[in-house]
């Protein structure tokens, strides 16, 4: 056998068995947007601030406890979902006055996971809650008061591999 | 249609020393036996020593940084170093000791990394009184209990203010003596320094303590 | 004659009598260090009156601060770290499988042609098994209300309000109480001051560096 397929066959063998982490296999991904819901004046959101559309409103308003006059969209993040590590979302990135961390605990069948979800204000842990989420399902977090309005934080799982 | 519960914040702190998770089962086990199962990679083992020892590592750290958020964080990344270091961990010596000197690391490792953030505002006392102010266990709570009510009674809130003046490693020697009842070579153990440095911090830490305490009963 | 203790002899008295005070708060003092404590005292009554005050101190500690405080959530807290030590153990399975392949190998070296013959055989084969699911998955389905979270707080006095649709599904979580961010921050300038957990920072180094 060349020698030079011979160094090439066994250095590609070797390199499966060398450990591998299975806890950084990405299974998915996380949508984490940041919401400024009034019954003031939108404005106050600043310019950054987008407009969102109808389903998208209708959606939030769908929750009793949610309903606002208007609503603006601060910023989002995607990152993905580590099969074994935290992960964090920075929607207002650069700034990091709300962060969400999450973790996977359990999965339950293809299109719904067990998370740890964590609450952070001011660089400081709030609260932490361990929701099922569903694939494609929008969780919100009614989160503090900013500028005469809520903060509303939509989480939602965009990709999941199968289990 | 939706349906909602509420759901009001609780802080879950069981009256100090107890466990509830521990039944009279696992008090048959000895901290050794469960030590050797984990040894051997049984974690219903690890877990069980974690749920007999979980409160004692909490309370030391919570005494030593004041930060609930962190205490909690902290007290798990203890028992993750005990689970990695535990092949190493010889039965002749005492766990208890042991599990203290990695709890005593990793504060320290905390410590030094707040330091490095925050350079500059340290005195004396590593923390400084909006610290206090912010993570103190004595914070209003909605239910507060018996328990819970003598913990925050005025005294303990002195007794706190005032260790809190304390450099770290002058309130670390006083709370293993007094509160978790070490004696001094255990001491010297858990914080990797000589007897005579154990004897002279205790010394200090209780001068200082018994000067602030005494200033505060004469305003009285 | 050389002196074996550098100690100049003020700091070794100094070190001494802080030994005995030490020990008589801690009822550890010999008959010895009795008598040596006594002679302080007779030259200083003052101290006997300081000693006792610090000890009243150490016993009013021991009975106000707790020595044993369960952490908030005490389930939760296991269950979290059991996840990590369950992480911890499986990504150190592939590392010891490679060093004991490693060890069965150094000895079949010796005819690299036969070697090579085995090597392009497996070639084709991943030999690595797939990694175990780092998930675990749930055999019994819980029913509709144990499904919907629990919300753990860390400290502060709030309250929450678990909101879920009529399949069961959680949609809203309602927290109410927490600290309002200042109408000052834009979210544009940033925060520099206090750190974050490592993870954040790894988090960050993962998905941009």
């Amino acid at each position: 056998m060349n020698p030079a397929i011979f160094l090439t066959l066994l250095l590609s063998f070797t390199s499966d068995l060398l450990a591998q982490d299975p806890g950084m296999e990405a299974i998915g991904s996380m949508s984490v947007q940041l919401i400024f819901a009034t019954n003031g004046d939108p404005k106050a959101a600043g310019d950054l601030a987008k407009k969102m559309t109808g389903a998208e409103i209708k959606k939030i308003q769908a929750i009793k406890e949610l309903k606002f006059e208007a609503y603006r969209l601060l910023g989002s993040d995607k990152p993905d979902i580590l099969k074994g590590y935290e992960s964090w979302a920075t929607p207002l990135r650069p700034s990091k006055e709300i962060l969400v961390s999450f973790q996977p605990i359990k999965r339950n069948g293809d299109e719904k996971i067990q998370m740890v979800l964590e609450y952070w204000q001011s660089k400081r842990k709030v609260f932490s809650t361990n929701p099922i989420l569903t694939k494609g399902k929008t969780l919100f977090l009614l989160g503090p008061e900013w500028r005469k309005g809520r903060l509303i934080l939509a989480v939602k799982i965009e990709d999941l591999k199968k289990s | 249609m939706n349906f909602f519960r509420w759901v009001t914040s609780k802080q879950l702190m069981a009256p100090a020393g107890a466990s509830p998770d521990a039944g009279a089962g696992d008090q048959e086990v000895p901290d050794r036996k469960l030590i050797k199962a984990c040894q051997s990679g049984d974690t219903r083992a690890f877990e069980t020593l974690v749920t007999r020892h979980r409160g004692k590592v909490y309370a030391m750290v919570q005494n030593m940084i004041k930060n609930e958020a962190d205490a909690w964080d902290l007290s798990q990344e203890v028992f993750l170093k005990v689970w990695k270091a535990l092949p190493k961990f010889e039965a002749r010596a005492k766990f208890s000791t042991w599990l203290y000197r990695i709890t005593h690391n990793v504060v320290y490792d905390w410590l030094r990394k707040r330091k490095i953030d925050s350079a500059g505002e340290l005195d004396d006392g590593i923390l400084n009184q909006a610290d206090i102010a912010a993570g103190s266990r004595t914070s209003p709570s909605v239910t507060a209990r018996p328990d819970q009510a003598l913990v925050n009674s005025e005294l303990g809130d002195r007794i706190n203010a005032a260790l809190a003046t304390l450099n770290a490693e002058h309130r670390e020697t006083i709370l293993l003596r007094e509160v978790q009842g070490f004696d001094y070579k255990e001491i010297a153990k858990v914080m990797g320094c000589s007897l005579g440095t154990v004897m002279s911090r205790l010394y200090y830490a209780r001068k200082k303590l018994q000067a602030l305490l005494s200033d505060e009963k004469r305003k009285d | 004659m050389p002196v074996k203790n550098s100690k100049p002899y003020s700091v070794m008295k100094k070190e001494k009598t802080e030994e005995l005070f030490v020990k008589w708060i801690d009822g550890l003092l010999t008959s010895e260090e009795e008598v040596q404590l006594a002679a302080l005292v007779k030259d200083d009554p003052g101290i006997e009156a300081g000693l006792q005050e610090m000890k009243v101190f150490g016993e009013t500690m021991k009975s106000e601060i707790p020595g044993s405080v369960e952490p908030p959530y005490g389930d939760f807290f296991n269950s979290k770290l059991m996840r990590k030590v369950d992480l911890q153990i499986q990504s150190q399975r592939p590392a010891k499988k490679a060093e004991r392949w490693r060890q069965s190998m150094r000895w079949a070296w010796a005819p690299a042609g036969a070697l090579a013959l085995v090597l392009s055989f497996f070639a084709g084969h991943r030999l690595a098994r797939p990694a175990d699911p780092g998930v675990a998955q749930v055999e019994k389905r819980s029913d509709r209300m144990s499904e919907l979270p629990t919300v753990y707080f860390t400290g502060e006095s709030l309250e929450a309000k678990v909101i879920s649709d009529s399949l069961g599904n959680v949609s809203a979580i309602v927290v109410n109480g927490l600290s309002a961010i200042s109408d000052d921050i834009d979210f544009v300038t940033v925060n520099t001051s206090a750190s974050l957990p490592e993870s954040y920072e790894s988090s960050e180094a993962r998905r941009f560096h």
